[in-house]
């Protein structure tokens, strides 16, 4: 009797197993990997370059400021999937986002359903809420209608302007400390070679001779040589340290509750 | 005096073999019974979390039904259909009233929104496209909160229901948990038709 029940549990439990796995493989959806950029995923290939880097290096600096991930992916279509299930599947999948503060949002356009969604993980549910996304999708959907990938852009900007406020500057706008520490660099370069040249002529002339003889001038002409070595290191510093790039960024295991909006367009 | 050290080294292996076997039989009951105690949580978590979506969507209902009365006075039938719901579902007790109240709660929002489709200048207040995004918005987290706590009771269910624990669940009273069916005439997200 007690082998029967053994044989009659097990099977039980194998069949449970079963449709516990075939219930899942019925519900689950074919999502894409995100690209190595990760902030900008364009399967759809409707956005120009431009738009693209935009994205790109306005969300990694958007991370290192406020630890937080936005990502814009286009897909061709939903593939008969609703927007709202396929978009956190994603959201959650890619895990957008840090899995302590869960501050992650996605934002979806699917080009042939013409349909487009902000979703909002738990870490912007109070500050971004379902009608700010809404009143972001609005304001965008004329422009979406007629040029994906200049509303895709205003629907970036929109949001990012919305949740970084008026500190964070947009990458396309002034706020850069970059140009100027490289004017400096190119400042001080030829101030330093003006001089060494001032100076070595200057002595020439004492000496009524093209060029100065005087060995005391060596000592100059070593420091300056130093000097403008020096002030080369400092700028190529300066230049790589605003390309640095973070290995390949990833999702940090956000999680996402269903909050944001959806629109057409 | 050989015999005698024999007996003690196999009474004491004995003895040994038994408090060890007690110690692990204790040991798996122990972490099982926490096993289920965790995943019973989860789902608890989870059934809360619908709650307090459900009573997010019946906080906005009342600013929704004000706002577009204020533009589409007549439309009586739509505005009661909305409210008679909402009190159903407030009143709903077992799983089975929650949810035909739930169905016909988003069924009735559905067609409140065709009907505003009708007033341009109700299309155009922000208190109202507000009040849209936020039940969207809403209904949308409501059906990922169900989701989620059909998850977890799957995985409850499966932990309950598998050999040898279920001999275990059955001693400590951990039964299997019924999971959420949607309504299948209601939709999760309020769309709005044109007929």
């Amino acid at each position: 009797m007690i082998k029967v029940g053994n044989k009659l549990a097990r099977v039980g439990a194998t069949f449970t197993l079963l449709v516990f796995f075939a219930c899942n493989y019925a519900v689950a959806i074919d999502l894409p990997q995100p690209t190595s950029d990760f902030y900008v995923n364009d399967f759809a290939e409707i956005l120009s370059s431009d738009t693209k880097e935009h994205i790109r290096s306005t969300s990694k600096r958007f991370k290192k400021e406020f630890d937080a991930q936005v990502v814009v992916t286009t897909v061709e279509s939903l593939r008969q999937e609703s927007l709202e299930e396929y978009s956190i599947a994603m959201a959650k999948k890619w895990g957008i986002g840090d899995s302590k503060t869960n501050k992650g949002i996605l934002v979806l356009v699917s080009e042939k359903d013409r349909e487009i969604r902000i979703d909002v993980g738990f870490g912007f549910e109070g500050s971004l809420n379902d009608a700010k996304c809404g009143r972001i999708i609005r304001k965008s959907s004329e422009t979406l209608g007629k040029d994906l990938d200049a509303g895709a852009k205003m629907v970036y900007d929109l949001l990012m302007k919305e949740i970084g406020g008026s500190e964070f500057a947009l990458d396309n706008e002034t706020g850069d400390k970059g140009p100027f520490w490289d004017w400096c660099v190119v400042a001080f370069l030829s101030l330093a070679v003006v001089a060494y040249f001032f100076i070595k002529f200057s002595d020439a002339k004492k000496e009524h001779k093209m060029y100065s003889q005087n060995p005391e001038n060596k000592a100059g002409v070593w420091l300056y040589f130093i000097v403008i070595v020096l002030a080369d290191f400092a700028g190529s510093i300066i230049s790589s340290s605003k390309n640095d790039d973070d290995d390949s960024d990833h999702g940090g295991g956000g999680d996402f509750g269903g909050g944001g909006a959806s629109g057409k367009f | 005096m050989q015999e005698a050290k024999h007996k003690n080294r196999a009474l004491i292996t004995w003895f040994a073999i038994f408090f060890v076997g007690i110690f692990v039989v204790v040991g798996y009951t122990v972490s099982t019974r926490n096993g289920f105690v965790s995943a019973k949580t989860n789902v608890d978590k989870s059934l809360a979390d619908i709650g307090v979506q459900l009573q997010r969507r019946s906080d906005l209902i009342p600013s929704l039904v004000n706002t577009v009365k204020g533009y589409a006075k007549h439309e009586e039938s739509v505005f009661s259909a909305v409210t008679a719901a909402r009190e159903r579902m407030m009143g709903a007790k077992t799983p089975e009233e929650m949810s035909a109240a739930d169905g016909e709660l988003t069924r009735s929002l559905g067609r409140l929104f065709a009907v505003a489709e009708n007033y341009p200048e109700l299309k155009a207040n922000e208190s109202f496209l507000s009040l849209q995004d936020e039940i969207a918005g809403t209904e949308n987290r409501i059906a990922v909160s169900r989701r989620e706590f059909n998850e977890q009771a799957t995985r409850f269910n499966t932990m309950v229901n598998l050999f040898p624990k279920n001999l275990l669940a059955k001693m400590f009273g951990f039964k299997e948990i019924a999971l959420f069916n949607a309504d299948e005439n209601a939709k999760t997200v309020p769309v709005v038709n044109f007929d």
